[in-house]
């Protein structure tokens, strides 16, 4: 009775279906030049910040601040061991290692074709020390910036630190047109944290004099558009770069039809699946980011005892987390990154030796110990595997570990706050240079986290102050060596991997090259 | 009450949410919490949030440092699109489907339905939008990749927020098939739970409906079939289907989470998944907020409809 | 007197939990304009099967044979396009219940004139204008204000008088009304068989009138034709089949009756149930049932004889059959 209304009801909707689907490929193109498709699956907000004094330092910002400000000194692509000049044509650094001073460039202009002064380099360091965010710490330690004239930029640090140079190439110091944003509510008053009324601003204008200009913000994407002022010797590449905010899964399939495009976000196995495909080009680097593990003496009072933390030091299978965590990854021989001035070699690196392990354990008295392993779930599912290798290796020497997962927003706060037992975190450098990982020695920041307090080891605490203060890199590089192996002998850290980042290209494109500062250099990519 | 919940939860926002090394500067923190009022006691912050909830405000999102009614107005029209567009197809298949399965009672169209239809409504979400893509975007080319819009185009004025709307109110027939494109395959994805959900009571609704004299009559008038199935069949069958088309904002709701991740949709999806993981407490706050107004407001529109559709349903 | 419609040998069969079962099995009648034709039997012996047969809305799975000639076209093996043409237009039916036989969401204007727009391709205008027509002609009181209604706004009876309203909206030749007056109250049920019967004569109707209740057919009825189990038992004028029934279920079905004379006078049911589709006997349906009940009629399916006082009748047993038979 009804074949005919079944018939007719199914046409209808199929060609309901079809309507909705029809339309014309294509679309008016509101952008000039080459475009480059960068796609990240960031957490950072973009509305937020584009306000590198209070945004930067964040993994995913960096590439778009670093793209829209010149800072003081830059890096060779693909060499971050010696700042090279930027804005400053050069710089001098006091046989102390107290006073810097920063010649500025005459030609340099700000993207609306303001020239850069000295003074736009005060407002701009005052300002990010004023705002009190999150970049707040790269200035730690300095009592004075001073624009002498107007090309001369003078920094003064209350104790010896030979990383300024180093520090002052992060992108979150990149110089701001100060009168612009004066104009618009910019304040480096000593009260700027709630004085400067910028925010808005920036969200919508960029303020720097770099090879790009913000040409709009959305909260999925970010669209930047080449400097047509711009004062450097080479344009940049393409005329438009859009920042996209895409899931890993997706950045997988949307690669493999894409042209000038590249996908952040893969993790070692997706971007090894991509191996075969003839028309991308995959990239594994080594990052910078040590992954480690700490025994917290407040917590747990055995990692007071050498021998447990010995235990478990020798428990690792080092090796076995280096293949977990696929590929570029590697083995961290110490605290700071193989990549850094001062690195121990992978010679240099623990082994696992389950022997030793059982003997320490049986030295350190402790019968049948059983401790909890406190880690961040993280998106990616690398914290659990490693977290779950672990506690297999530890059961190997007699150890039981219970495996305690969290939420970030969980995790995080108890990291922070010392309320990990043996505890699973990373550490990815602020600036490229051994002083950032004085962090991990007792009494400071990462140290107190794994309830190491000042005094607690003084040979390390000396060597720590000796090394970081050491203006001569040839000297400074072997203390801070010799600091790693003592950490390696008698601290409750655990280095344990730097893994591996995997960045997907499409192959036309060139200069697609990893940096521990601002991750990718856009202007530099060329096809 | 979500506002006690959600500080219910354990994890300072301030530490969690500021950088490593900020988290540790005292200097950071205090600013943080001042900023955000976390300084004052708990009740003090409730009354204060209750306060400024009655003048529309709902204090700033710790995230993305603006007004949180701001970030609402800006995400909610591309979920507003995703997610109309998902129940208008699911209601078009879904209904369809359901009127032809119960047509055909236990015939082989029937059971093939209902296949489709547990297919819909088994399937994981993730998968599905991850089989999707890589079917029509990467193999077939049936549609482009995940976001809005082509990165190369631009969105059309806003008038509305939702591009299919604006761009066609501003005249861009390129930017309205490009929306379309879009916005077709997460949608899909999106209905396919409740496409699955709306075939099964429909077919239910309808097979009653069948049993009714009423029908009879209708077809010894000698109406079409067409008629008789829309106009009188369907008709009569639609409260319940109507309650649950209702019920499905819900499971939208939930579905965008997923959906909008993975075709990169910066939608409230998005949006309150950041907030979560972030302890973004008056983000939170905002969007469970919005839910509970879809909630109400679905069920009125539900509530009208019914006294539109059914006579002798009174309106209270 | 001209034969409207002439059913010969109907049959159908019907898909249920056992395989198809026959369910009207070889029903033959004739039915003329401007006349009353009763369908009579008890309840479950193919009445209603027997009219969806000729709507052609059977229930999905159905089978049918034989034949039903309407002015020289058969409906049983008309094209579903062209049958449907023929619903509402040539064939109309109102069924029983009242309270679920009109659309209880729809206006009584929608229902009353879609089919006249659709069938009859009348403006909306023209079409109000007919139902305001119809609901007069139906007695229904303030029509104008009736059409704005819906079906829960009146009473059984009312009800009832719309649906035919809405039965003759296409102006019908044959009007088929399946027990139109067994859910109404006492009182209400003359008043839509005086309808039926005024309009029958009015317009030169047919109408073919199925009920259980042989009292409603005397009054009304020129000819009945009597089902039991699918099969026709007795058939006649009203006056031979009633008046003096024959058939022993005829017979029991009258006897059955309240005297209007003799109100006091008990009623004799018939013994037994009736016989379902699925348990029917074998030879004469009705012999479990039957008082005269002799050896023949458990073997064979007693064919109808045409006796000479214009009835026909199956019974092996009655010796006006059983002398035309030998
Ligand atoms: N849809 C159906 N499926 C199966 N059997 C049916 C169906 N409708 C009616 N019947 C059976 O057909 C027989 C005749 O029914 P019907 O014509 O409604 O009797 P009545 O004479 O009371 O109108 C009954 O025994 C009934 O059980
Ligand atoms: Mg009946």
């Amino acid at each position: 009775m009804q074949r005919r209304t079944t018939f007719l009801i199914a046409t209808l909707s199929v060609l309901a279906v079809l309507l909705a689907a029809c339309g014309t490929n294509g679309g008016s193109t509101g952008t000039t030049g080459k475009t480059l498709v960068v796609d990240d699956a960031y957490t950072w907000d973009f509305s937020k910040d584009t306000d590198p004094s209070r945004g930067g330092v964040d993994f995913d910002a960096d590439p778009f601040f670093h793209a829209i400000y010149d800072s003081l000194l830059t890096f060779k692509l693909g060499d971050s061991s010696t700042p090279i000049p930027l804005v400053a044509q050069s710089y001098t650094v006091s046989p102390d290692a107290k006073t810097f001073t920063f010649i500025i460039r005459k030609d340099v202009k700000f993207a609306d074709g303001t020239p850069l002064t000295a003074h736009d380099v005060e407002f701009t360091f005052n300002r990010l020390l004023n705002l009190h965010d999150n970049p707040v710490y790269l200035l730690d330690g300095i009592t004075s910036m001073k624009a002498t004239d107007d090309y001369t930029f003078v920094l003064t640090s209350s104790v010896p630190n030979p990383a300024i140079p180093f520090i002052v190439t992060n992108p979150a110091l990149g110089i701001i047109n100060s009168k612009l944003l004066m104009a618009h509510g910019g304040s480096d008053a000593a009260n700027a944290a709630t004085a400067d009324s910028a925010h808005d601003f920036l969200g919508t204008t960029s303020v720097g004099s770099g090879p790009y200009t913000m040409a709009s913000v959305s909260t999925s994407e970010v669209v930047l558009k080449a400097n047509t002022n711009y004062w450097g010797p080479d344009k940049p590449n393409f005329g438009t770069v859009i920042f996209r905010n895409v899931a890993a899964a997706t950045q997988l399939i949307e690669i493999q039809k894409a042209s000038n495009q590249i996908e952040l976000s893969l993790s070692g196995d997706q971007a090894a699946s991509l191996k075969s495909n003839s028309a991308l080009t995959v990239t594994s680097f080594t990052s910078p980011n040590i992954t480690f593990a700490f025994c917290n003496i407040k917590t747990t009072p055995a990692c007071a005892n050498q021998h447990f933390v010995n235990a478990i030091r020798y428990g690792i299978d080092y090796q076995a987390l280096v293949s977990v965590a696929g590929a570029g990854s590697a083995q961290a021989p110490g605290v700071v990154p193989t990549q850094f001035l001062g690195a121990l070699t992978q010679a240099q690196a623990i082994q696992r030796d389950v022997t030793k392990a059982k003997s320490e354990l049986q030295a350190s008295g402790i019968t049948n110990p059983t401790i909890q392993l406190d880690y961040t779930i993280s998106s990616t599912g690398l914290n659990d595997s490693l977290a779950a290798k672990i506690k297999a290796n530890l059961a190997d020497v007699g150890i039981t570990v219970n495996l305690n997962g969290q939420p970030s927003s969980i995790a995080t706060p108890n990291y922070r706050g010392g309320k990990y037992h043996l505890g699973l975190a990373g550490w990815a450098p602020d600036y490229p240079d051994p002083n950032d990982y004085l962090a991990f020695l007792p009494g400071q920041l990462v140290g107190l986290r794994a309830g190491w307090p000042t005094g607690a080891a003084p040979d390390i605490e000396a060597l720590g102050a000796r090394a970081g203060s050491t203006p001569d890199n040839a000297t400074r590089g072997p203390l801070f060596q010799q600091l790693q192996t003592l950490l390696n002998q008698e601290s409750p850290m655990l280095p344990l991997i730097q893994p591996g980042q995997s960045v997907v290209g499409t192959k036309n494109l060139t200069n697609v090259i990893y940096s521990p500062v601002w991750y990718l250099d856009l202007a530099s990519i060329g096809t | 009450m979500a506002f006690v919940l959600t500080h219910l939860v354990p994890g300072d926002p301030a530490v969690a949410n500021l950088g490593d090394r900020a988290s540790a500067d005292p200097v950071a923190v205090r600013i943080y919490r001042e900023h955000f009022g976390l300084d004052k006691p708990l009740p003090v912050q409730y009354f204060v949030y209750l306060g400024n909830l009655l003048h529309g405000d709902l204090g700033e999102s710790e995230q993305s440092q603006r007004p949180v009614s701001t970030d609402l107005a800006e995400y909610i029209p591309a979920t507003a699109e995703l997610a109309i567009t998902s129940i208008v197809l699911a209601c078009l298949l879904g209904i369809t489907l359901g009127v032809i399965a119960a047509l055909n009672r236990n015939r082989l169209s029937d059971q093939i339905i209902r296949v489709v239809s547990l297919g819909g409504m088994s399937t994981p979400q993730f998968w599905l939008a991850l089989v999707a893509l890589y079917i029509f975007f990467y193999k077939l080319s049936w549609v482009p990749g995940s976001g809005r819009l082509d990165a190369i185009v631009l969105p059309p004025p806003h008038l509305t927020g939702l591009f299919t709307i604006d761009s066609l109110a501003a005249g861009q027939f390129d930017v309205f098939a490009n929306s379309i494109q879009h916005l077709i395959l997460p949608a899909c994805v999106l209905a396919a739970f409740n496409m699955g959900l709306f075939t099964r009571f429909t077919r239910s609704a309808v097979l009653e409906v069948l049993e009714n004299d009423y029908v009879r009559t209708a077809r010894a008038k000698g109406l079409p079939e067409l008629t008789v199935v829309f106009r009188h069949i369907l008709r009569a069958a639609s409260p319940p289907i109507l309650t649950v088309v209702g019920l499905a904002f819900g499971n939208v709701m939930t579905g965008t989470v997923l959906v909008e991740n993975i075709f990169s949709w910066p939608g409230i999806g998005q949006y309150s998944y950041r907030s979560a993981t972030a302890l973004d407490l008056p983000a939170i706050v905002g969007v469970m907020l919005f839910v509970a107004i879809v909630y109400i407001l679905v069920n009125m529109v539900v509530d009208i409809l019914y006294g539109i559709i059914d006579p002798r349903v009174q309106l209270a | 007197m001209t034969t409207l419609l002439s059913v010969r040998d109907l049959r159908v069969w019907l898909d249920t939990a056992r395989g198809p079962l026959p369910i009207v099995d070889g029903v033959s009648f004739d039915i003329s304009a401007g006349q009353v034709f009763g369908l009579a039997g008890e309840s479950g012996s193919g009445k209603t099967i027997t009219a969806l047969a000729l709507l052609g809305l059977l229930p999905a799975g159905a089978r049918t044979g034989g034949s039903a000639i309407l002015d020289g076209r058969d409906l049983m093996t008309m094209r579903t396009a062209q049958r449907r043409r023929t619903r509402g237009r040539e064939v109309a039916m109102v069924f029983q219940d009242p309270m679920s036989s009109l659309h209880p969401m729809l206006t009584i204007e929608r229902q009353l004139t879609e089919h006249l727009r659709y069938q009859l391709g009348m403006s909306r205008k023209e079409a109000d204008e007919r139902a305001v027509e119809l609901l007069t002609e139906v007695r229904i009181p303030n029509p104008e204000a009736a059409l704005r209604g819906h079906p829960h706004q009146f009473s059984g009876g009312m009800r009832q008088r719309i649906q035919i309203a809405i039965a003759l909206a296409c102006e019908p030749r044959l009007l088929v009304a399946d027990e139109p007056t067994t859910a109404l109250d006492v009182t209400v049920q003359a008043g839509i068989l005086r309808l039926l019967h005024r309009l029958c004569q009015e317009k030169d109707l047919a109408v073919m009138l199925i009920t259980h209740d042989l009292g409603v057919l005397s009054a009304l009825a020129d000819t009945v034709t009597v089902m039991y189990a699918g099969r026709v038992v007795e058939s006649g004028p009203t006056a031979q089949v009633m008046g003096r029934s024959r058939h022993p279920y005829t017979r029991g079905l009258v006897d059955s009756l309240p005297h209007p004379e003799a109100a006091d006078r008990a009623l004799v049911p018939i013994a037994g149930e009736p016989a379902g589709p699925e348990s029917r006997p074998a030879g004469c349906a009705f012999h479990p049932r039957c008082r005269y009940m002799e050896p023949p009629c458990a073997t064979a399916v007693p064919p109808l004889i045409r006796i000479d006082d214009g009835r026909e009748m199956a019974c092996p047993v009655d010796p006006l059959v059983a002398s035309l038979a030998r």
